[in-house]
């Protein structure tokens, strides 16, 4: 998997969060002072995955369309959700990288990749989690 | 149905009361144990059988099913800190990797936990009025998340 250019610190990139109905995990959790975020197990990669993938937002409708993409493969996206932080967050507060990695599946596709100022740790998901807020939730049927 | 909390005082030496075990740390730290589970016990039990249902690819970036022996070693982690006074309702939920989740958020701190198949526990505990307090770090003894979860040390 090639990488591409870094996404502008302007940007905000996406993140789908499974459903919290009855008998799914809880991937978010209402912080106090700061509101309903992801937890860091909704965002941090597998221990054999390289880069964690996330999306780019291009307008007000991709956290829908991040959605719609896997309803069309089958699933059902009934209360699921999308967490949304900004590249500027993902780079000048906690070091990490933000590429472009588009695919055919999704154009907009990139990855949170280290630094060599800041490797990939269980705290840096963690504080990462702390700033992402839950932008959308998809109706429940 | 009351819980009756006893206090221990704990020191280098060990407990200074018989009876209920008492957990260990490094520094004093008061402990108060319940006679009872916490009420909260039973709904991390059925959330934690739950997530045994999840399928390959649960989270649409390619994670593991939940392994029974996480979800058994987490049952284990749970009751644990049921029994102890101050710990309050995690929020349960899955790793990527097929281990269980735990996070408590109390604003002024956060904790995550992950519990593999082996009963390793990884936890981050954020102090966000100081985060020279900040941990990174696992452990096979439950007993050092008390003084996180509780936040009575002395």
């Amino acid at each position: 998997m090639s990488v591409g250019p870094r996404v502008g610190s302007d940007e905000i990139i996406l993140k789908r969060i499974p459903s919290q109905r009855l008998g799914s995990p809880e991937m978010t959790i209402a912080r106090p002072g700061i509101g309903l975020t992801a937890t860091s197990f909704a965002i941090c990669p597998r221990r054999d995955e390289k880069h964690p993938s996330w999306s780019r937002q291009r307008d007000e409708a991709s956290a829908e369309v991040l959605l719609r993409v896997e309803a069309e493969k089958g699933r059902d996206i009934s209360g699921w959700r999308v967490a949304a932080v900004e590249v500027r967050i993902v780079r000048d507060e906690l070091g990490l990288d933000v590429v472009a990695n588009p695919t055919e599946e999704d154009p907009g596709h990139c990855l949170i990749v280290p630094t060599s100022q800041q490797p990939f740790t269980d705290k840096i998901w963690s504080q990462l989690a702390k700033r992402t807020r839950i932008i959308y939730t998809h109706p429940a049927r | 149905m009351s819980a009756s909390p006893r206090a221990f005082e704990q020191t280098d030496s060990g407990p200074q009361s018989a009876g209920d075990t008492a957990t260990f740390s490094p520094r004093a730290t008061i402990v108060a144990t319940r006679d009872r589970p916490a009420p909260w016990l039973r709904s991390v039990r059925d959330k934690l059988e739950q997530l045994l249902a999840l399928p390959e690819n649960w989270n649409s970036y390619g994670a593991r099913p939940v392994s029974h022996d996480a979800a058994a070693r987490a049952n284990e982690f749970a009751a644990y800190l049921s029994y102890v006074v101050g710990v309050v309702e995690p929020a349960v939920g899955a790793t990527p990797d097929g281990d269980v989740g735990f996070c408590w958020d109390a604003g002024t701190w956060s904790l995550d936990v992950s519990i593999d198949g082996t009963g390793l526990i990884s936890y981050v505990y954020l102090d966000e009025e100081n985060h020279g307090n900040d941990r990174d770090t696992c452990t096979r003894d439950i007993a050092q998340l008390i003084p996180l979860l509780t936040q009575w040390s002395s």
